[in-house]
This record gives C-alpha cells, structure tokens and sequence, in this order.
C-alpha cells in the first residue's frame, strides 16, 4: 500500500525497487534469522525491535544468525515494510510475487504468514557498503501536509451538486471501522448528488478513486479494489497521497484538497526523482569497489545517466 | 467517444453511458486496435461495458500526446473488423440449493421456476466484461420478463460458481465473494483458474451459451470432475474441446 515505504526499504538493502518484501498490518511478527542477512523496516512505527532493543528505521541493519526482530505498540502510521537483502524468494505467480489473498495466490503460499514460516532470499552475501545506509523519511514528504490528501476532481464530479462538492473539499473525515486493503469507508458530513444520482453503468475504478454511493459518505478505493463499481466518483487521489493513505488507520480524520493534474504529476517527477537517487552510489560501489565519491547525472540528449566519480588520491 | 481524466495516471475513453452491443463493440475495436499500435508509457487497458480504461504512465508520456494517439487510433477503430466472438458452453445446475433465490425472480414476473430456466438458458449471452474480483463475468442481453433487482441483504458470502441476476445483467461469480445478485443456478466450470492461460475461459465479446445440467448432488460425481476439465468452445463456427 505504500509504495514508497516499500521501495525505500528496498533501496537501502540494496535491492531493486520490487524486489518482494513483506507488508505488516498493525501488528508485527516475530522474526528469526537464520542466516546473516541485511534489513531495513520503513513505514509505520511498529516499535521495531532487534533482540529487545529499540532499532532504528529507514536503516540497513546487519543481522546475524539467533538475532530476533519483533514488533510491539502501534506510535505511528499503520504499515511497516521489511526489506532484506536479496528480496523475499517466491514462485512468480501471474506476473507477480505478491500475495492476492481475495484469489489465494501468488506470495507466500497464496497466504498470510504463519508461525513456523521461513523466508528465504537468493542473496549469497551482504553487500558491507550498505551496511548502516540511512534515509531521512522527511524528505520524502513532497509537500504533504498531515492528514490532507490532494485529489483530482472527476470523472463523475458533474453527478454532484456544488454544494456537494463543497461539503467534500471542506469536511473533516474519519476513517472508520471498515478499512483494509480494498478501500476505506469515510464517516463525516454527506456529500449531495444532483439529479443524476449515484449510480452509474459498472466502469472501472483507479486506485486512489473516491466513490460516493447514495447514502453519501466517502469511499477511497485502494490497491485490492474491485476492478470496476457502479458507484459515482467525486473525485482521485493523487497517486503519492495513496501511499500516504495506506497509514492511515479506523479512527484517523482526512480531510481533501483539491489539486489539478499537472501538480499531482509534478510530485510524482519529484518522488521519482528522488528515489532514484536512494542507494545509488552504493549499489555501483559495491559492484565497482570504488571507494568514497559522488553520484552525478549527466544528461547527454535523452539520456540521463547515473556516474559514479571516484576520489582518487 | 469523450476522455475523462481519472486521477494522474489514468484516462477513461467513454463510447456511452447504457449497456448495449453497439457500444460495446465500439469499446472491443477501441481495445484491440489499441493494443495493436503498443503506445510507449500505456500499462493496461481496462474495457467496461461502455468505457476503456486507460492506466499510463505520465512520466513517460504526458496527458495530452496519449490523448492524441488515442484520438487517432479511435477513428481507425471505429473501421476495424472484429474477430470472430467464441462461444462458450456452460453447463448450469439451476434451482434448489444451487439458485436460493430462483423463485424471486419468478414470483416478481408471475413464472415458475421452470418457465425461469427455460428462459435463461434457452440465449447466448455477450459478455460484456470481466472484473469485479477474479474471473467474475459480466453477462447482458437479459430480457425484461428475467430482469430483478439485486437482493436488499447482500450475501456474505456467494458460492464460487454461481450464476446470477442484477437488473438487466446477469453474471458469474467465478470464485466466492460478497454479492447481491439473485442466485439461480451454479456451474462447476471453473471460471477462474490462476494455473491457465488464460486463467478464465471467456473474455470480453465472447458469448456464453448456458444449457441445464441436471444435477442432484455437484459434490460426487465422475460426470462433474469431466466438466471441470473440459472446455467446450465454438470458434469460427467450429466446436472445440479443449481438455485440460
């Protein structure tokens, strides 16, 4: 659910950024390691410990056969990502190595996990270089400010009245019980139809995308959505604020504000491009050995390029 | 054909707001010639009954050019011949605990069951689309004496295979899920297996012929574990079986 979390996470193992990793909901598991292995947890603030000590997050840290992770009170957020060096090894299932829990394929066994559990990566060894990389999460706000999420207006904005699109853009909102990974039900003021109403011949629904069935409450559609719905759409989130959706939690308040297209896109290049800077320079150190340097891009034409100049003495 | 914005990645190409075979033809040659010109930065398409959603990449290319290119191939579209739609044979095992609410739908048209099932079973149904959750088939083409509401209560939980009703459409649960059509009979043809290619026999634009398939108990019996395995399939006029 959140990208970014999980493609930091893996960013900072060292690891492509879908290498497969594991999502926690709240409530964390306890890990065994078995092997030396690097991991970094990001996302939520689970109470990320290692052997009973506090840990930090955002942070490669290097584990060693009978280290134990665990997770305890939920400070912050709702989902926290565990990368490991190497990624998570799953059969590919329809393209994928995630889990459809709703299709009980794909993952782990088409599963939640259980105790007893192992989890293997391909990785033959660490990478040293990244050990103790660490990423300011701060930075990767891109404007957000709390509890406001940006969208875009439509498709079927023009099913509402403007008292109803006010009422939306101008309402405090809490998530409530019913939230998972399919979409969360909004309780807060209704938003009013016009005369066309709120149902619609069944038509897709992007993620992100905020149907208002007729008793008028707010429902953000998120990553297991149905494919298509037949209720209306007031509007969509900007893709960055669905990853920031994902912490949320039954009890947290939202409100909306309206963006238009260029800017949600706009913050999209700048997530891209910030994230395509996290661990960079260490994965061509690590392949190359070069020692201290700077990352560079050179634009030559359409291409941009990523070089590694290294100090020489 | 008009295009909407859906957020920052997606574009919809609306054809029509109703379900009819017109417009759903326009959204078939729509998809398929899309899909034959490979647009750099397109991830997926999406067809519905009357739309096509587009998901793209904005970083790869803008909002406006992927309109344009769209623009262009929905006027060559519209000269396209479609390939010829397969028609799928699906057997059904109507009524009792296989269709609980059967005798809605004939008391809301003054029918019997059996009037019912001689009623549905007896056309080929477009498919106008899948989606929902996995393998779920969208059926139109229902008449006004079969036509029902959805129930009051949806179900918790629908048995996968189901067939069922919801106004004018009626449709398949491929695998089980909450629902609130009206349930009038199940198949044990598997709509959705993961380990196929493709995981569900029908796509969009393909026809289902539903025929009765008498039935006292679906758990126990050779001739339904043959069913399972078999795919009966009319292309081009020519009847395939299609063992797996």
């Amino acid at each position: 659910m959140d990208e970014l979390a999980f493609r930091l996470a893996n960013r900072i193992v060292g690891n492509d950024d879908n290498a497969p990793a594991l999502e926690i909901t709240m409530i964390g598991p306890r890990l065994e390691v078995v092997r030396e292995t690097l991991v970094a947890v990001t996302g939520a603030d689970l109470s990320f410990a290692v052997n009973g000590k506090v840990a930090p997050l955002y942070t490669a840290i290097k584990l060693n056969p009978g280290d134990v992770i665990t997770f305890g009170a939920i400070k912050r957020g709702m989902r926290s990502y565990i990368a490991i060096n190497g990624g998570i090894s799953v059969p590919i299932a329809m393209g994928s190595a995630s889990t459809g829990l709703k299709g009980q394929i794909g993952g782990y066994k088409g599963r939640k996990l259980e105790k007893g559990d192992v989890l293997k990566s391909k990785a033959k060894s660490i990478s040293e270089v990244f050990v103790g990389y660490s990423v300011d999460p701060s930075e990767f706000t891109f404007g957000a400010q709390d509890g406001v999420y940006r969208v875009i207006l439509g498709p079927e904005d023009d099913y509402f009245t403007e008292k109803g699109i006010e009422t939306f853009f101008n309402s405090e909102y809490s998530l409530s019980d019913n939230c998972d990974r399919m979409g969360a039900r909004l309780d807060g003021p209704e938003i009013e139809h016009n005369e066309k109403g709120a149902g619609i011949v069944s038509d897709g629904i992007t993620m992100g995308a905020i149907q208002v069935p007729a008793q008028g409450y707010p429902l953000v559609l998120l990553k297991d959505r149905g494919t298509v719905g037949g209720y209306t759409k007031i509007g969509t989130l900007c893709t960055l604020d669905v990853f920031r959706f994902g912490q949320n939690k039954p009890g947290d308040k939202v409100r909306f504000e309206q963006i238009p297209l260029e800017e949600a896109q706009n913050l999209l290049r700048q997530m891209e491009y910030k994230i395509s800077k996290v661990g960079t320079k260490h994965k061509i150190q690590a392949l190359t050995g070069a020692k201290d340097g700077d990352l560079l891009r050179v634009v030559i034409g359409n291409e941009s390029y990523d070089v590694f100049v290294e100090d020489v003495e | 054909m008009e295009f909407l914005i859906a957020g920052d990645s997606t574009l919809v190409v609306r054809f029509g707001k109703e379900i009819s075979e017109e417009i759903n033809q326009k959204v078939r040659a729509f998809r398929i010639a899309t899909e034959k010109h490979k647009i750099k930065g397109l991830i997926e398409l999406v067809p519905t009954y009357s739309t096509v959603y587009v998901f793209y990449d904005p970083l790869v290319i803008s909002t406006k050019e992927i309109i344009k290119q769209l623009k262009t191939i929905g006027e060559e579209a519209s000269e396209a011949v479609l390939p010829e739609p397969n028609i799928v044979e699906v057997p059904v095992a109507y009524g009792g605990e296989h269709g609980p609410d059967i005798e809605n739908v004939a008391k809301a048209h003054d029918l019997t069951a059996k009037e019912v099932i001689k009623r549905h079973s007896g056309t080929d149904y477009l498919v106008y689309m899948l989606g929902f959750t996995p393998g779920f088939t969208f059926c139109g083409g229902l008449g006004d004496d079969l036509a029902t509401p959805r129930i009051k209560d949806p179900r918790l939980k629908v048995p996968a295979g189901s067939v069922g009703i919801a106004g004018k459409q009626t449709g398949l649960y491929a695998i089980s899920s909450p629902g609130g059509w009206q349930l009038i009979g199940r198949t044990t043809m598997r709509f959705y297996n993961p380990e196929l290619e493709p995981p569900c026999p029908v796509k969009a634009g393909d026809y289902v012929r539903l025929f009765r398939f008498q039935q006292k108990n679906l758990k126990n019996t050779e001739k339904k574990s043959k069913l399972q395995t078999t795919r009966r399939i009319i292309q081009n006029g020519n009847l395939k079986v299609k063992q797996y």
